[in-house]
């Protein structure tokens, strides 16, 4: 089933490949749609062969689109099952794994790599992605399937988009892809670092609805040379049904798409929440999130006890150089403060210890307000 | 008769990460490890992660034990049994593996902030770890089969 005999190819031969097989099909190299974005400091091109992935994968990243004109640091072609099938054929020339055995078996991420070359088969039953990455040609494809009729699209597909390939990508570039949330204004913000469901997205809302700039709920990127820079990757937010009443001004971001009973509802903050979003600021605090009663409460917290709430789902999250990701991480929390915040039920409490943290102001540091 | 089965420890034994998917980083004196492969995570204090950076550098289970003693005002036999105890441990949750080759690490070569495996009073304390399970369900959701040029067959 799986054999070491395939031929492994020069830098940029598989994406040169796929991009001649993906010619075959549309006709034309020309994309439908190209669209410019600043993501974390670096100009990332984005070329949609289809209208359908466009409106799939934009409106997450939306607020970074820029009109300038140049060169970018990346660019990555985007293709969808409207269009094509996966480029199986291309890809069983270098990647010894076989995506319909992928499928059957329902493992949900393959990861192969070389030096230059990347490749994750994500399948998450019948809703599938294929991203191949060159780092040396700079290039990307992404395939993905867009609907199926047994199934709706994840919503980590619509939130969070070419997750794996930004990870992957940003990892050469001394910033990482971090599970997390971040909030902050132009003159520093913080991080919540948390497995799923810790609470960094009702911390982050909190502190939006308060006045922070808003920078994301379950990704960001941050820089770990020299002074830790956040980036805001996507304008998306994650809610289950009834904590949208918690946050009344998220349904001007709602979309149309509502959830499932069990699902999260996604909130756009681009366009119509646009004034909420803060782009990029200094990193002041690594924050965990606890769910508590009474009071909230600011606790320092040990390095470890954030490289704890950071690291595994992180790694969990990005298939790649694990190890070299872990290391950027133990730098981050060793050059940042770090604190768990216990989250009472006033979350205007909450969100007033949250704007003095992103000042750099840790003197809540008490374990009675 | 019964057959007593017990972990016999060979001092001179020297031990390795158990493979690729064991990532561990110090800080502090603390330690945290995770087995990408299974999703969970430990974290180590004190003496723990103390043996852990040294088990890391390729110290002998003898080695270890000598200077955790030479350190510290603590018996030669129960230091001896709890790092025998916890080196058990710590191999059958796949963390490590014996090495084929015997160590070749010298002392003088660890760097010395490693070397303050001991309570913050000084006192010897029995080495654990803490470990953590909670991400073995996002693991199960979504595994991740890594394959390389090298090795091409699905890591389990």
């Amino acid at each position: 089933m799986y054999s070491a005999d395939t031929p492994v190819l020069p830098p940029g031969k598989l994406v040169e490949q796929t991009l001649a097989w993906l010619t075959s099909f549309t006709g034309s190299s020309a994309a439908a749609a190209s669209h410019g974005l600043h993501i974390g400091s670096k100009r990332i091109c984005l070329r949609f062969f289809s209208h359908c992935a466009e409106r799939l994968i934009l409106p997450a990243l939306s607020h970074l689109l820029t009109e300038e004109s140049g060169g970018s640091d990346l660019q990555v072609n985007i293709v969808d099952s409207s269009l094509t099938n996966p480029p199986e054929e291309v890809l069983s020339s270098h990647v010894s794994v076989n995506y319909a055995h992928a499928v059957e078996e329902s493992f949900p991420v393959f990861f192969y790599q070389t030096r230059e070359i990347k490749v994750a088969f994500c399948v998450d039953r019948t809703i599938s992605e294929i991203s191949i990455f060159d780092a040396s040609a700079r290039q990307a494809i992404v395939w993905c399937e867009l609907r199926s009729a047994a199934r709706r699209i994840p919503i980590e597909r619509i939130c969070s988009p070419l997750r794996i390939l930004l990870s992957w990508f940003f990892q050469s570039e001394d910033i990482c892809l971090l599970h997390a949330g971040a909030v902050g204004s132009s003159s520093g913000g913080i991080i919540f670092a948390g497995k799923s469901r810790a609470g960094k997205t009702t911390c982050a809302l909190s502190a939006a609805q308060a006045g922070l700039g808003y920078a994301g709920d379950d990704s960001v990127l941050v820089s770990t040379s020299g002074l830790p820079i956040v980036y805001s990757v996507y304008n998306t937010a994650r809610l289950v049904r009834e904590d949208l009443c918690r946050f009344p001004f998220v349904q001007s971001g709602l979309t149309g798409d509502t959830a499932n009973e069990d699902d999260k509802h996604q909130i756009f903050f681009y366009p119509k929440l646009k004034n909420m979003l803060c782009h990029q600021f200094p990193l002041r605090a690594i924050v965990i999130p606890v769910v508590a009663d009474g009071r909230s409460q600011l606790k320092k917290a040990g390095p470890i006890t954030a490289l704890k709430a950071l690291a595994p789902s992180t790694l969990l999250h990005a298939p790649g150089d694990s190890a070299d990701l872990l290391k950027k991480m133990r730098k981050l929390v060793e050059t940042v403060p770090c604190c768990s915040l216990f989250c009472g039920s006033d979350r205007q409490q909450t969100a007033s210890i949250i704007r003095s943290l992103c000042l750099g102001d840790l003197r809540h540091d008490c374990d009675a307000q | 008769m019964y057959a007593v089965r017990r972990w016999i420890m060979n001092t001179n034994q020297s031990y390795k990460l158990f493979n690729k998917k064991i990532l561990s980083e110090t800080v502090n004196g603390e330690t945290l490890i995770v087995n990408l492969e299974v999703g969970h995570y430990f974290t180590l204090q004190g003496i723990g992660s103390f043996i852990w950076q040294l088990l890391l550098h390729g110290l002998s289970v003898e080695k270890i034990s000598a200077l955790i003693v030479n350190q510290g005002n603590c018996d030669t036999r129960r230091v001896a049994s709890d790092i025998d105890a916890f080196i058990a441990e710590l191999v059958q949750e796949k963390l490590i593996r014996p090495c084929a080759q015997p160590a070749n690490a010298f002392i003088e070569q660890i760097d010395e902030s490693v070397l303050g495996g001991f309570s913050p009073d000084g006192s010897y304390m029995k080495p654990a770890f803490q470990k953590f399970t909670d991400m073995e369900a996002l693991l199960l959701a979504d595994p991740i089969h890594e394959f390389t040029d090298q090795t091409i067959e699905p890591v389990q």
